[in-house]
């Protein structure tokens, strides 16, 4: 079942004399406790299209529905599926963290009572327990993103929609935050997750949508994508320095499917088209070389995301 | 319609403008300008020997009702200054701290996000008002006797609804301007537009006509411009629907039906806020 459905959506910004399309006709679905990644570089769309699932911004043609529910024809139903962390969220600073967290508990059908409750359990996961009763304005980055997570789950949204949620977070934060948001996949919400940060949709997301210059260039799981695209696999062999010698180099080279060979400081890093990596280890261990790891790294999304945006500076 | 959204966003307007140092700041303002001119004016109307000016003191010497009704002049003045500085960064201030997508993304319309932001507003500058009002009413009750309940009533219910037209129009620039500046200075404009340059548009257009300049306030056919041309300013519509109560030669507008500055109140009260819902919609698409 599809949670997130875009069909031909589009979005033209018109000014007096120009016309610029930042989302031009796109189309995908986001199925049911997905985790979908959706990548581009600067200006591809992102946050336009988020914009326009999350209700706040009219399509210029084509439609989007969440859940269900047309985001123009039914967008206030549309609205209350959705929790939505935008690219830089902001706040009311005078307004207290439990105070702001009520006060966005009241567009929904939640009691009064309940309200506050859910918003003190949801500061308590968010661990600003100790935070709630001062102003926003005192809060750290950090505990903004995650004051900004607590708001986006008031209403126990199908739908988590976060647009760069890492950006300006300290490695603990971004783990802290991913941590949450996995939980909170676990728990079925489907995740819509839009970031700059390559590795961390490869880590979380099940499929990536890749956007550049509003259109979509990619749209599959990594896996997927990085085999539609051809791209080799590489696999690097990291062997005791003492056993190496070139009589082993030689041999690895000598290998078909071995693109390269290279040396680093405590072993060598081979490129192959194919894992090789068990042959590699027996001529390695006929050679009396002491094998500490083998490690096989498939593609990554960074080289794939490069090979389809075809701009190594545009991210 | 989402009532309990739009109830959420007028209490959070209404508490976070009414514990403001403006609000403060604008009811020590009203405080000296309506309850000081009103009782100002409830003294000179029992000592019309004080008063140089003749037709000033004929107006005065109608009775409390006239006393409320120039009164009202203070606080058109002072009011509509008022509205615009509470509501000037309505909007402004959600775009440039970005707190806007978070009120956009719930299950809310534009249109009732803006009609809650006017409510609170609304609300958090008429309860000082309402009472700063009332202070007035008892000052020229004390001095000059008690004005007619009509009157009490038209003053604070034409105030109120005066303070909402231009909050309205406030919240129009608000959300059409990028930068504060920009809001506050198309409010001072409007304001500047309705309460001094005003005149210059009656008065320019009787020139044109060939009135005479040298006679003109007492000029009938220019009295009866004036009010015809008043109706498309909210202070006129103000200023008119308070005389239609108070009556009184000088006091009551000639030539225009009764029923008129009452519904060019009303209309004036009601497009704006059509148009600033409308305008949010559109701009935050």
């Amino acid at each position: 079942m599809s949670v997130i459905e875009a069909q031909n959506l589009a979005k033209v910004f018109k000014s007096f004399r120009k016309s610029f399309t930042a989302v031009d006709s796109i189309s995908f679905r986001v199925e049911k406790g997905e985790v979908f990644g959706f990548l581009g570089p600067n200006a591809a769309g992102k946050t336009t299209t988020i914009r326009m699932i999350s209700g706040i911004s009219r399509p210029t043609s084509g439609r989007v529905s969440v859940c269900g529910y047309d985001t123009i024809l039914d967008g206030v139903r549309a609205r209350e599926c959705v929790g939505l962390i935008p690219e830089t969220p902001g706040f009311y600073g005078e307004m207290k963290g439990l105070d702001m967290l009520c006060f966005y508990a009241e567009f929904y059908d939640i009691k009064k009572e309940e309200r506050k409750r859910k918003a003190r359990e949801l500061l308590e996961t968010m661990g600003l327990t100790d935070f709630m009763n001062m102003r926003i304005k005192t809060y750290s980055h950090g505990m903004k993103k995650r004051l900004a997570l607590a708001s986006a789950l008031i209403n126990n949204p199908k739908v988590l929609i976060l647009d760069e949620p890492s950006t300006g977070l300290d490695p603990k934060g971004i783990s802290l935050f991913r941590k949450m948001v996995k939980d909170m996949n676990q728990e079925g919400v489907t995740v819509f997750l839009s970031s700059h940060i390559l590795s961390e949709v490869e880590q979380m997301c099940d499929r990536v949508c890749i956007l550049n210059k509003g259109k979509i260039i990619g749209l599959d799981s990594v896996e997927n994508l990085s085999r539609k695209i051809g791209m080799k696999k590489r696999i690097n062999v990291f062997i005791d320095a003492e056993g190496i010698n070139d009589a082993v180099l030689n041999s690895v080279k000598k290998m078909s499917d071995v693109l390269s060979v290279e040396k680093t400081g405590t072993g060598i890093n081979v490129v192959c088209s194919r894992n090789v990596s068990s042959s590699i280890n027996e001529i390695l261990v006929r050679n009396k070389v002491k094998v500490n790891s083998i490690r096989v790294t498939e593609p990554s999304l960074e080289e794939i995301f490069l090979k389809l945006t075809g701009d190594k500076n545009e991210h | 319609m989402n009532i309990k959204g739009v109830f959420a966003i007028a209490k959070r307007e209404f508490l976070s403008n009414l514990k403001s140092i403006r609000m403060l700041i604008l009811i020590v303002l009203f405080a000296l300008a309506v309850v000081g001119g009103a009782y100002g004016l409830a003294v000179l109307s029992v000592k019309p020997e004080m008063i140089p000016n003749s037709d000033m003191a004929e107006a005065l010497s109608m009775g409390p009702d006239a006393v409320l009704f120039i009164s009202a002049s203070f606080v058109a003045f002072v009011g509509s200054m008022a509205a615009i500085a509470i509501s000037f960064d309505s909007i402004i201030k959600e775009k440039l701290q970005n707190s806007i997508d978070f009120l956009l993304c719930r299950p809310v319309s534009k249109r009732e996000i803006m009609f809650g932001k006017f409510l609170g507003l609304w609300a958090a500058l008429s309860l000082p008002g309402i009472i700063m009002l009332l202070a007035a009413v008892l000052s020229v009750a004390n001095v000059a006797g008690l004005p007619s309940k009509k009157m009490i009533f038209g003053f604070i219910v034409f105030t109120v609804i005066f303070f909402g037209i231009f909050i309205s129009i406030q919240q129009i620039f608000s959300t059409i301007s990028k930068t504060l500046g920009t809001a506050i200075l198309s409010g001072i404009g409007a304001w500047f537009l309705f309460t001094v340059f005003w005149a210059l548009v009656s008065l320019s257009i009787a020139y044109l006509m060939g009135m005479p300049m040298e006679t003109i306030q007492t000029n009938t056919d220019y009295n009866l411009l004036r009010s015809r041309i008043d109706l498309f300013s909210p202070i006129g519509a103000y200023d008119l629907s308070l005389g239609v109560l108070a009556g009184g030669k000088g006091i009551r507008p000639k030539g225009i039906p009764y029923w008129a500055p009452f519904l060019s109140l009303f209309l004036w009260f009601l497009i704006p806020l059509l148009i600033s819902m409308e305008v949010f919609h559109r701009r935050t698409e």
